[in-house]
């Protein structure tokens, strides 16, 4: 091979990337020197308490604001602070609570079809006709186009936010909490058309969340943040058996089971973290 | 045998609206022992906060809602009780903790002063020098190291994690025989909802307190619960010991609900429906855990 790196290059990498933010007068390091890659077609999750960070490294991947430090590469190239559109559309967010981001005047379908006017995607006449198909591809009906946000169910909701996802036919997504405001039941379908998604389309996440218990059944790696630090970076077979950091081993032996054998799993852990402190 | 602590029969709930009238509760009968810990399990908008205002005798009063069935607390029927003696009830011999500690403690006043309130309430007259040695005792009950600082502070200067130990601390201060907790600790991160748990277990196990814990959340359930009721839009749906549901779940919607939970163990997401017919199948309940005086 000519260009080895070519084959192994990750879709996303951060490089020292960190995040001051100044509030009265008073600085928090919201994230602190913070490396990592995202290969391409895998799930990377990100997990951690509130406030360590999670939410801030999706917004400056997103480029909503730029980091203080550090580089952002996509595919290879250096992420410019202010993104141009193509970039806008290489990665798509998906965030917990979908209603913020939809335009409550505007019908499901509006919505969606703007994604598709903005980065022209597709026959300006094939576009409404494509709404539907995009709707149906996330379990929802064709004619769901016409009904406004507030009709839909939290599930519903977040399947069309998905939907939106979609539509720019980007490969990177990022996921901020997408199930934390579903039932469980909703929950469980949601995150099985996240996965089926990923396999189909070769889509890459980047699937925030604080539940460990979805990561174990979602991600290919987890990275997990204490206090805006990277403390650990493992698959997540690893991580749910062997965790290295006593950081992660808390968090795991904390999550609330409903099995012997996950409680069984939680005590292995946690005795080490006591043999270990 | 002396009366439960909390019984409640086929109580149902309706709420008069534009569209006419939409029903909540359909009927449904629950009890709790004394010093019992039992919790009432389901998905949002099944019907379990309206069920803990009515309890609390919130909800009767509303103009807009249709109440009818049996509330008993220690024997007696709430609905037979004078507006002033419910609200002497509450904070009193029933207390109650809510889902996110910050909002339901007062911005503007320091927990001293919140203390003294509470204690008044079942202590009429007691000065601020004795509210405060017993909210410092209470204070330490839930292992806050430095009571005096806390009662010195307001909430926004406190940890999330902090203010619900504090909302503990106050629910439990009049000794009530029954603490409503509703979704306590789901507004706080896993670790810090895990020791708030296990201190809200301990202490209600200390004074013989009856609980009635309210959640979606079945894992948090089965390590706090002695007994469950699974709720679903509006119906019982499960009953029995909680070891025995979660080892054996009989009714469709328990099995699903149950299923439907990622485990830490891995094995995927399975394909389960969000909504079925199979869900309104009847009731189930365990042998010998069915209600007083009914047959089940
Ligand atoms: N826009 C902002 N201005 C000031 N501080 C912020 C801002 N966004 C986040 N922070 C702070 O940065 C830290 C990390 O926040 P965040 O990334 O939202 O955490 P998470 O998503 O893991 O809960 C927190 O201390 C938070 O208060
Ligand atoms: N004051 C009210 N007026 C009308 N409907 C209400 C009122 N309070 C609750 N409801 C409805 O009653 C149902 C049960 O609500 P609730 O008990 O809060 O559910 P949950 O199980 O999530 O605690 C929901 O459909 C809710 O919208
Ligand atoms: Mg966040
Ligand atoms: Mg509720």
């Amino acid at each position: 091979m000519r260009e080895p790196s070519r084959v192994t290059r990750p879709l996303l990498s951060l490089r020292s990337v960190s995040k001051t933010f100044t509030t009265a007068g008073r600085m928090v390091r919201a994230v602190d020197d913070v490396s990592f890659d995202v290969a391409k077609g895998e799930c990377l999750a990100i997990v951690g308490e509130s406030g360590s960070g999670k939410s801030t490294v999706a917004h400056m991947i997103l480029g909503i604001y730029p980091q203080s430090a550090g580089e952002i590469l996509l595919d290879g190239s250096l992420l410019p602070a202010r993104r141009a559109l193509i970039h806008r559309r290489a990665i798509q967010l998906v965030q917990q609570n979908p209603l913020s981001s939809l335009n409550p005047k505007r019908s499901i379908g509006a919505s969606l079809r703007l994604a598709l006017d903005v980065h022209g995607i597709g026959e300006r006449s094939a576009r409404w006709d494509r709404v539907g198909q995009l709707l149906e591809e996330v379990g929802l009906p064709a004619d769901f186009r016409s009904r406004a946000p507030s009709t839909l169910s939290g599930g519903q909701r977040q399947r069309v936010a998905i939907a939106r996802a979609l539509a720019c036919q980007s490969e990177l997504v990022v996921l901020d909490e997408p199930t934390s405001a579903l039932d469980v039941l909703v929950q469980a379908r949601v995150l099985k058309l996240l996965n089926e998604l990923r396999a189909q389309r070769g889509l890459t996440y980047v699937f925030i969340t604080h539940d460990l218990s979805v990561v174990r059944n979602v991600a290919t790696r987890v990275a997990v943040f204490e206090k805006g630090r990277l403390v650990e970076l493992s698959p997540t077979e690893t991580v749910f058996t062997n965790p290295k950091h006593p950081y992660t081993r808390r968090l795991i032996g904390a999550v609330p089971v409903v099995t012997a054998q996950e409680a069984e799993l939680r005590g292995r852990l946690m005795e080490k973290s006591n043999a270990s402190a | 045998m002396s009366a439960p602590t909390l019984l409640i029969r086929d109580l149902k709930l309706g709420f008069r609206s534009y569209a006419g009238m939409l029903e909540v509760l359909h009927g449904i009968s629950l009890h709790i022992a004394k010093g019992e810990r039992v919790a009432l399990v389901g998905e949002s908008g099944s019907g379990k906060s309206v069920t803990a205002r009515i309890v609390l005798g919130l909800i009767q009063s509303l103009r807009s809602a249709r109440v009818s069935g049996l509330v008993e607390f220690e024997g007696r029927d709430l609905a037979k009780l004078s507006e002033r003696e419910r609200h002497a009830l509450r904070g009193t011999r029933m207390s109650m903790i809510f889902q996110d500690p910050t909002s339901s403690l007062n911005p503007v006043y320091t927990i001293a002063t919140q203390f003294h309130e509470v204690l008044l309430r079942g202590s009429p007259g007691i000065s601020q020098a004795e509210a405060r040695r017993r909210a410092v005792a209470a204070l330490d009950d839930v292992a806050i190291s430095e009571p005096e600082r806390v009662l010195d502070s307001y909430p926004f200067q406190l940890s999330g994690g902090m203010n619900q130990r504090v909302m503990i601390a106050m629910a439990l201060a009049n000794e009530p025989s029954l603490l409503i907790a509703d979704e306590p600790g789901t507004a706080l991160d896993v670790t810090v909802q895990a020791q708030t748990l296990t201190l809200m277990r301990d202490l209600t196990e200390r004074h013989h307190t009856a609980v009635l814990f309210i959640s979606h959340n079945l894992g948090v359930v089965r390590e706090f619960a002695d007994r469950l009721y699974v709720i679903y839009k509006g119906r019982i749906v499960e009953q029995g010991p909680t070891a025995a549901l979660f080892d054996d779940p009989r009714h469709p919607y328990t099995r699903a609900l149950l299923q439907a939970v990622p485990r830490i163990t891995g094995g995927g997401i399975p394909e389960i429906e969000d909504a079925s017919e199979a869900y309104f199948a009847p009731l189930v309940v365990r042998e010998g855990f069915g209600e007083p005086g009914r047959a089940g």
